[in-house]
């Protein structure tokens, strides 16, 4: 089960779920961000994501893809009456990265994402609202990381613009722990990232089990 | 941590872009840096790289919330019509 990506999404009702699709990223799903969501989280102060274009992420991974095995995803959904597709969030991972704790074994790397706002949220779906996208988002990428036969492992960065809410999110709800500051970030191939500033996460496998397992009821539709 | 999108534009102008034009900037590494020779592909890609964390042109407000932590858990008035179970 730790291969299968989530299939639903929890509301705060517990026997209420939203169906899912997770695929690549495609235009349509661009559009539709630009126009719904960037624009509101540019507004909102507290987003690491603030001012970004998905576009340019997605150039920059696919033509880093062919050395980290980079891999973009939309998690989308549907809503209820009108049947028009939501989309949640946006995944990139690099699916094959050193484990930043020990260089010489292969993570997965959570590159960018982003979900969408509940205030925009609101906006297009009835209550009660899809919640833990954040969670699944991360799912996304410890899943890669099993399949790839990694055991799950996986490393990601908190944003310095998420502050320390963005870490604690990782720590606390993700269980992750943090690389120490002093350690060196691997030097294999170009790295996607210059200088350990203390704010580097991962999952080892025991950990990445346990998280996986947290979402198992979701990778199913009963 | 991404790079900052004003990488983007500053190297978007130099391939005849208006930097100032972000929907410019946007097509030109849509379209444009795909079909560009490998070698100059990968110039792009390293820089983005070697720029990555790189401080804004001008201070922004200070953050202290991600994306990820953005998510409430509101209380639902009514029950959705897209229940899957």
């Amino acid at each position: 089960m730790t291969t299968q990506f989530v299939k639903r999404v929890p509301t705060v009702d517990p026997s209420l779920f939203y169906r899912v699709q997770i695929t690549p990223i495609r235009q349509r799903h661009l559009l539709w961000w630009d126009t719904h969501v960037q624009p509101q989280i540019n507004r909102l102060p507290h987003r690491a994501d603030q001012g970004w274009r998905w576009q340019r992420h997605l150039t920059t991974a696919r033509l880093a893809g062919f050395r980290h095995h980079v891999r973009d995803f939309a998690l989308t959904t549907r809503h209820p009456s009108r049947n028009t597709e939501i989309v949640l969030g946006f995944v990139i991972v690099a699916t094959q990265y050193p484990f930043l704790p020990n260089p010489k074994i292969s993570s997965a790397f959570l590159w960018f994402c982003s979900t969408i706002p509940s205030s925009v949220l609101t906006q297009h779906l009835p209550p009660p609202l899809p919640k833990r996208l954040g969670l699944i988002t991360v799912d996304m990428a410890v899943t890669l990381a099993f399949r790839n036969l990694w055991s799950g492992r996986m490393g990601t960065h908190a944003h310095p613009q998420g502050g320390r809410p963005l870490q604690q999110f990782y720590e606390q709800t993700c269980q992750m722990t943090r690389l120490p500051h002093h350690a060196s970030l691997p030097s294999w191939g170009r790295r996607l990232f210059m200088v350990n500033d203390g704010r580097y996460y991962y999952l080892d496998e025991d950990a990445a089990l346990t998280f996986s397992h947290r979402l198992t009821h979701l990778r199913t539709m009963e | 941590m991404a790079t900052p999108m004003h990488v983007y534009n500053d190297i978007a102008g130099r391939y005849g872009v208006d930097p100032t034009n972000d929907n410019a900037v946007d097509r030109f590494f849509m379209y444009r840096v795909p079909k560009l020779p490998k070698a100059t592909q990968q110039a792009i890609v390293d820089e983005l790289f070697a720029r990555n964390g790189e401080p804004l042109p001008r201070q922004t407000p200070k953050r202290t919330a991600s994306a990820t932590r953005s998510i409430n858990q509101p209380s639902p008035k009514r029950i959705v019509a897209a229940s899957s179970r």
